[in-house]
């Protein structure tokens, strides 16, 4: 039943959005090392496309599909609940970009390319590499959940992806004002790649975490809302 | 008339009409004639029809036939609607068939003639004003959040870097390339919602019509880059008049990268879809950001040869190739009228 629905989102979100996350990757390596014969830099590159790259391509993805549904009307006809659905299809999507994570960043481990927070280098091995994994995990889920509630929120696939893509821009630009202001080092996406010494590295992953988990909140009360999911007008999805 | 007739299969009362008028074969002739020898109520059904006849003769005979003037009158009028619903049928081919196949017309090679000199004469007129109802055709059926997203973005941005520029002590120039990003992010948009079964609910209605796919999109193009520039445009005067300096300097650090990621993102939206479009374009502002400034020795691709903070010949013309694939492979989506 599941590898059926699986299969049938597979069919509806299309496999561009399955293939993104791994393209992002392999293009973002080809690049580095088509410009850049240099293995060193081109693996801490790599460390800055796990933190940054993959966790916007996420966020995007789901904030331009969050409300694509060209049957949104017949599934809410159905006896199961739409956002089941819906979440069901966010959570494909999540743990996809999650695996490709993953996948790259025990690559980058096991070749010894990764590049630690200094809070951590000192831990014990499976500790450390556990709570590495909160370069990219804090940062997927906090875009990917803004990127639900913002989709929800402004009913536009285009504005949605817009704004995550304008406001993690603005992230990397102001990344200066982000580590010298601490009020906003909760909403900061970026540490490792700009400031790996941060003694709030582990204070900022885990409030990402507790903020994305309110986003989600916000976004599974806004999909029970049948009224407002059909608010506007049909083809604008 | 035969409403008295009895419905009888040996009566001949449906033939009479037919027999009357001498438009029966031989055979159905002589039945009727042999039918009509013992048969005193279709003798009377026929007597009835010749007389419906001669009455027809007389009333004809008396009508005087219209001149060949009028009939020459009659065809210019029909040629004349034919000729304004030809401002619908594009391609010039089938206006010289139409043309040559009317001067083949018996009687009519004069008229035929002067309206087909009318009609190379005013085909400029027709086709810019075709082409101009199918442009304004598009405005409400272009993706309606591509305005919404590119007004965001743009507000966003010039909100975002005129705060913070306040804040932290970036200098007018980094404070100008910032905004050129959030522009050219404003452009990526608009190319990577613009044209597909995914943005347009009366897709499958558009390719159907027989107007050129190619045209459409083109059309959509100038329209959603026309409106982003508009936008730029305003960002630009609010920024030159907070800090300063020429407004066409500034306009010029826009110009050229908004066209082209407007132009990528249309060509890989055809391509793979708008989500990746618009991915890729977020991709390149990103590495734009890395190695001009901020972490060269993390990331030590020579970037600064892509340049996307200024307007380049090169940039237009990666612009305009862009969009001359986009061009090129949109036919190959399908396409029902064909």
């Amino acid at each position: 039943m599941t590898f059926d629905r699986l299969r049938y989102e597979l069919r509806l979100l299309g496999k561009p959005v399955f293939l993104t996350p791994v393209l992002v990757v392999i293009g973002f390596a080809l690049l580095l090392a088509i410009a850049n014969h240099n293995v060193i830099l081109v693996a801490r590159s790599m460390g800055a496309s796990l933190e940054v790259l993959l966790p916007m391509a996420a966020g995007v993805v789901v904030a331009t599909v969050a409300t694509y549904d060209r049957a949104l009307e017949l599934q809410l006809t159905m006896p199961r609940r739409y956002h089941r659905t819906a979440s069901r299809r966010f959570l494909f999507i999540l743990l996809w970009s999650a695996l490709v994570s993953l996948l790259t960043s025990l690559m980058l481990y096991v070749f010894n390319y990764r590049r630690l927070p200094e809070q951590i280098a000192t831990w014990n091995q499976p500790w450390q590499f556990l709570t590495w994994q909160l370069t990219w995990l804090s940062s997927t889920l906090w875009l990917v959940a803004l990127g639900l509630v913002l989709a929800l929120l402004v009913r536009s696939r285009a504005a949605s992806g817009a704004l995550i893509c304008a406001l993690s821009i603005a992230e990397l630009f102001f990344h200066g004002y982000f580590i010298d202001n601490a009020p906003l080092h909760p909403i900061f996406l970026f540490p490792l790649t700009f400031d790996p010494g941060a003694s709030y590295w582990l204070t900022n992953r885990l409030e990402l975490l507790v903020t994305a988990a309110v986003l989600l909140a916000l976004a599974w009360w806004l999909l029970r809302l049948p009224e407002f999911l059909l608010a506007n007008a049909p083809g604008e999805e | 008339m035969t409403a008295q007739i009895p419905e009888d299969r040996a009566h001949v009362v449906e033939l009479l009409p037919a027999y009357v008028n001498g438009q029966l074969d031989a055979a159905s002739a002589s039945r009727v004639r042999a039918h009509l020898v013992s048969c005193a109520t279709c003798q009377v059904e026929l007597a009835n029809w010749e007389a419906v006849k001669e009455a027809a003769r007389q009333a004809f005979a008396a009508t005087p036939l219209p001149s060949a003037q009028v009939m020459n009158q009659v065809w210019e009028r029909i040629d004349a609607a034919e000729q304004a619903s030809e401002v619908w049928s594009w391609p010039l081919l089938s206006r010289v068939q139409a043309a040559g196949s009317r001067l083949l017309m018996s009687g009519r090679e004069r008229t035929a003639l002067a309206r087909n000199r009318q009609a190379w004469l005013h085909a400029p007129a027709r086709a810019l004003r075709r082409l101009w109802l199918v442009f304004r055709a598009q405005i409400p059926l272009i993706y309606k959040s591509i305005w919404i997203a590119s007004a965001l973005v743009c507000l966003f941005g010039l909100i975002l870097t005129v705060s913070m520029a306040q804040r932290s002590a970036e200098t007018k120039g980094t404070i100008a390339d910032i905004m050129v990003l959030f522009i050219a992010v404003v452009g990526a948009v608009g190319g990577a919602f613009l044209y597909g079964s995914s943005v347009d609910p009366g897709f499958e209605l558009t390719i159907a019509t027989p107007t050129s796919a190619r045209l459409v999109m083109l059309c959509r193009m100038v329209i959603v880059l026309g409106y982003n520039m508009l936008l730029a445009l305003v960002a630009s005067a609010v920024f030159a008049a907070l800090y300063g300096g020429s407004l066409w300097g500034f306009v010029q650090l826009w110009l050229g990268p908004m066209i082209f990621l407007a132009s990528l993102c249309l060509a890989l939206s055809l391509f793979v879809g708008s989500t990746f479009a618009l991915l890729c374009a977020i991709v390149i502002e990103v590495l734009q950001t890395f190695p001009q400034r901020f972490v060269s020795h993390l990331v030590n691709i020579p970037l600064p040869t892509l340049d996307l903070n200024a307007t380049s010949p090169a940039l237009l013309i990666a612009a305009l190739l862009l969009l001359a694939f986009a061009l090129f492979y949109i036919p190959r989506q399908p396409r029902l009228a064909s």
